[in-house]
């Protein structure tokens, strides 16, 4: 066995992808779950807006599935042998960088997507500016996404 | 009345539950089918870029899918007020 890919190099990788699913679907879950309740509040009142207040929770669930692609990208690069230590790190680190994003990205979204379809119900101008909003914390999670598989390639 | 009421709840719950398959489904079916007919299979690449490619492609299907949801939301509501009017 060379040096440089010693019996515990896999372990960094594993880890790797598992942060990447399991932040992601922190993240997600929180942001569904604090949109949702704000949905639930609204549409007692305004039933007929719920096809337009479910996007938060869509937009949440798209956290979700960046974590599930990184977390495919890294198990599929995963070997038994000839695994070294550097593409450990490279992998942990692009777990990390994506796991961690669409935390920060699904906690912004359930924020936003409580305040705004709240509001929504009362001004329905309001919707434009919160879907630009969603978007813009959309948006951090996909550049996670981008950092990871960045690192994926190296 | 109640009859138009009905079917317009069915017809909202029903682009709801499609446009949602969609977006969970369409990405998952869309990286593994590109990565093994057309990278794998078509291309031949090797093992890296072909992933990140069809990563790229899966991602691509993912947002078109929710542009689609949200132009829906936003110009399919507009018709509602009218049916309740009368």
């Amino acid at each position: 066995m060379a040096e440089n890919s010693p019996i515990y190099a896999p372990f960094f990788g594993v880890m790797g992808a598992a942060s990447a699913i399991i932040f992601s679907a922190l993240g997600a879950a929180y942001g569904t779950a604090k949109s949702g309740t704000g949905i639930a509040a609204m549409s007692v009142m305004r039933p007929e807006l719920i096809m337009k207040s479910i996007i938060p929770v869509v937009m949440a669930g798209i956290i979700a599935i960046y974590g599930l692609v990184v977390a495919v990208l890294i198990a599929g690069g995963l070997e038994s042998s000839n695994y070294t230590l550097y593409k450990g790190f490279v992998h942990l680190g692009a777990g990390l960088a994506v796991g961690f994003s669409g935390l920060a990205a699904g906690f912004a979204i359930g924020i936003v997507g409580d305040a705004g379809v709240r509001g929504t119900a009362q001004q329905p101008r309001l919707f434009v500016g919160m879907i630009l909003i969603l978007i813009f914390a959309e948006v951090l999670g996909l550049y996670g996404l981008i950092v990871a598989i960045y690192l994926y390639t190296k | 009345m109640a009859d138009i009421k009905e079917s317009s709840e069915l017809q909202v719950f029903k682009t709801v539950l499609l446009h949602c398959l969609v977006i969970t489904t369409l990405p998952v079916f869309s990286f593994f089918s590109s990565k093994i007919f057309i990278f794998d299979g078509l291309l031949g690449l090797d093992h890296i870029p072909s992933n990140v490619y069809s990563a790229g492609v899966a991602i691509l299907v993912l947002h078109v899918a929710l542009g689609a949801f949200i132009y829906r939301a936003y110009f399919d509501d507009q018709s509602k007020p009218q049916t309740k009017r009368d």
